[in-house]
């Protein structure tokens, strides 16, 4: 139990950053559907820095500050590729869906590139040393084995932003005025905000943490990285409408869906399905978990779409002088 | 002779400012644009081989070692899938729905076209079209979920295609991996089997004009569906009504268009085109009639995500879409032989990912264009201007709205 729970926070978290991402976007008035694309080019040159300090300069420095410098260049990367899709979505007010599939695919095509160019392969592999194997807190052994036995500093970085986004949107006039924008840009702009400037900081922040989140899904669940992060970036657009735009719901619907997704990867080792694999050797099990998240994401969407609570103006080019 | 000059003229210049034009310009001005990028990334990635790189890069389909005619024989045949999701794209897009999907429809329709080619024996030489008609049919399932979670349940459908192209993905992959492997798949490349002889497209004799090439008759039946298509559209009611969603909801719903079923019914007819678009690929004789085969990894089909910037630089237009899938195979062909130079072949896909970004934008960059040119114009002769009366403002935007 203990190890299927420190599992599912390996799916969790990124989930959770990644539809915190979308939701300062679109609550700015930006759809993201970019946000796989984003995730793509953070992980790829988050991995790429970690290779780079392991493989290449073989520095010997403390894997969490490693981790956490990945992150930044991660998020960095991700600032920097979300600017295009600022671009075309603010200044160009061209259309937002069009624009984010092009990212997506740009962002798969570039970093295989990239990949090939610098480390001569399509995968960039990296020794998985991060997690924290401490026994802070021994007498408890549940807390112990999924907060600090198997966890990534990533677990904490992801609860960290939960709480600052939670606090962001109720309590500060950043947050605030960032809804506001996404709401009724028109209003926003009377009553003196500067809706382009704040469409660019949702725009930009929702970069920083889709690309950190890349690196935070690759980290626990891999020891390589080969361009593509499976999807992940919908499924956090899912649990963005799923939760409704609110980021405490958003953290209810990324446990939900990371728990399918969970599923998908430990199945076989839970003793009850094992049990029936044996049982039934000619039902496809392994066929039915592996689309388990996909079709689990269908159903959740289909019964909570009916009533939408996205941001108004969310999607919408804004025309500053059209008032 | 002088009255067909002025005609010609008179026609040249309605054109010239007409819609139709300005999207031609955006497009051509989005492939440049990414072409361009495409050139500067490989000076800065090699530029001891770069001279060579680049004249293999605009070669395209002209690389080919047995002469520029085999050439263009492969592009057709190696075009005629991505005519069919282009228009799988493109038809979605006139009900303003973004069909994101194409994927997932593509790979049933394959999917589906295989099991007909391989275990139905009996059919005889209607083998071929039973395979082709059940892959168009299984994507127009594929391709109607997606638009029935839509019209009922209001999903976003761009996550739906996102999450029904992994669904059919695995689906597939784990139907070929598990119970259908026996009789489908070849074990040892993890691959499918060919399909049968009486299941393959017939060359209708283009192996003739084009030796060696593959070409088959698939090319005819895009260009056939390319005229159906822009039919359907232009010339019936039911496109008309389809079109109308596209272009104004509130509009087509005033004049009693029902647009639960329009969009069920346009991602349907999408998802049978992409459908038959793998239908056709898996069907193919191929060159030298080896058949073609379908690879058990667990990737998203390309062909599917092809057809996006084909039917934006095609701007929806079935015929546009058959020009720009040309384009865009052109350059695709030119992966290979870049490859073999040491850059990397998808130097190709980066390229059309910067024209799909550009093109997103295009239109709106050439009406600003336009629109300088014009006020240039004014200031030279302000008189010019008074016939014509006042020039409308133009819309920074396209005219379709976006179903989500």
């Amino acid at each position: 139990m203990s190890f299927i729970i420190a599992q599912s926070f390996y799916f969790i978290i990124p989930l959770l950053i990644v539809a915190i991402a979308g939701l300062f976007s679109e609550k700015s008035g930006t759809v993201n559907i970019a946000l796989e694309g984003i995730m793509v080019i953070g992980a790829f040159f988050g991995v790429l820095f970690i290779h780079f300090m392991q493989a290449v300069v073989k520095i010997n420095m403390n894997p969490q500050l490693l981790l956490f410098l990945a992150l930044m260049v991660s998020g960095v990367a991700g600032v920097g590729f979300s600017s295009l899709l600022g671009f075309l979505a603010i200044k160009m007010r061209a259309d937002q869906t069009i624009g984010g599939t092009a990212l997506n695919l740009l962002a798969a095509s570039l970093v295989v590139y990239l990949s090939k160019a610098i480390v001569k392969d399509t995968r960039i592999y990296f020794s998985a040393v991060f997690e924290f194997k401490s026994n802070f807190l021994s007498q408890i052994p549940f807390i112990n084995y999924v907060f600090f036995n198997h966890a990534y500093l990533t677990t904490y970085i992801g609860i960290i932003i939960l709480i600052a986004t939670v606090l962001i949107f109720k309590y500060t006039r950043f947050g605030l005025r960032l809804s506001a924008c996404g709401e009724h840009p028109q209003a926003a702009q009377s009553a003196g905000i500067n809706v382009i400037k704040y469409r660019w900081a949702g725009v930009l922040i929702s970069g920083f943490l889709a690309g950190l989140g890349g690196l935070a899904y690759v980290i626990p669940t891999s020891i390589s990285f080969e361009g593509t992060v499976a999807g992940y970036g919908f499924l956090a657009l899912a649990v963005l409408i799923f939760g409704q735009w609110r980021p405490s719901r958003v953290f209810l619907a990324a446990i939900f869906f990371g728990f399918f997704k969970t599923l998908s990867v430990v199945y076989f080792g839970i003793d009850a399905i094992s049990g029936w694999m044996t049982t039934y050797p000619n039902i496809p099990f392994a066929l039915f978990f592996r689309i388990l998240p996909y079709v689990v994401t269908l159903i959740v969407l289909a019964i909570t779409s009916k009533k939408s609570r996205a941001p108004k103006a969310s999607g919408i080019p804004f025309d500053p002088l059209a008032g | 002779m002088d009255n067909f000059k002025v005609k010609l003229t008179t026609k040249w210049n309605e054109f010239k400012v007409s819609q139709g034009f300005k999207n031609i310009t955006a497009s051509l001005l989005a492939i440049l644009l990414g072409i361009l990028l495409g050139i500067i990334i490989i000076l800065i990635t090699n530029i001891g081989n770069s001279g060579l790189g680049i004249s293999r890069l605009l070669l395209g389909a002209f690389n080919n070692p047995r002469g520029a005619w085999i050439g263009i024989g492969q592009l057709l045949y190696r075009v005629t899938p991505l005519v069919f999701t282009g228009l799988a794209v493109a038809f979605a897009f006139k009900t303003g729905v973004f069909n994101i999907g194409a994927s997932g429809q593509y790979t049933m329709g394959l999917f589906v076209a295989a099991i007909v080619g391989i275990l139905g024996d009996n059919l005889g030489f209607m083998q071929w079209p039973i395979a082709l008609l059940a892959g168009g049919l299984a994507g127009a399932l594929w391709g109607a979920l997606s638009g029935v979670f839509k019209a009922l349940f209001n999903v976003n459908i761009v996550i739906s295609g996102i999450m029904l192209n992994y669904i059919g993905m695995f689906l597939v992959n784990g139907m070929l991996g598990g119970f259908l492997r026996p009789y489908m798949v070849d074990g040892a490349q993890n691959r499918t089997i060919t399909v049968d002889q009486a299941a393959r497209t017939p060359y209708a004799l283009l192996d003739k004009i084009f030796p060696n090439s593959g070409l088959d008759f698939g090319i005819i039946l895009a260009i056939g569906f390319v005229v159906l298509i822009w039919f359907v559209l232009n010339k019936t009611v039911f496109g008309r009504e389809l079109k109308s969603v596209g272009m104004n909801r509130d509009a087509a719903k005033y004049a009693g268009v029902n647009e639960k079923r329009a969009i069920i019914l346009s991602m349907a007819i999408a998802g049978f085109l992409a459908g038959i678009g793998g239908a056709l690929f898996i069907l193919a004789p191929s060159i030298r009639n080896l058949g073609n085969q379908y690879s058990l990894e667990n990737v998203i089909l390309g062909a599917g995500f092809d057809g996006i910037p084909i039917a934006l630089l095609g701007n929806s237009h079935p015929v546009g879409v058959f020009f720009a899938a040309l384009f865009v195979q052109y350059i695709k062909l030119s992966g290979d032989p870049l490859q073999s130079l040491g850059y990397a072949s998808e130097i190709v896909n980066l390229i059309i990912a910067v024209i799909l970004y550009f093109s997103a934008f295009a239109l709106i960059i050439s009406q600003y264009v336009t629109k300088l040119r014009k006020k240039k114009n004014n200031q030279v002769n302000d008189d010019s201007n008074k016939d014509n009366g006042v020039v409308p403002p133009e819309k920074p935007s396209k005219t379709e709205e976006v179903i989500l």
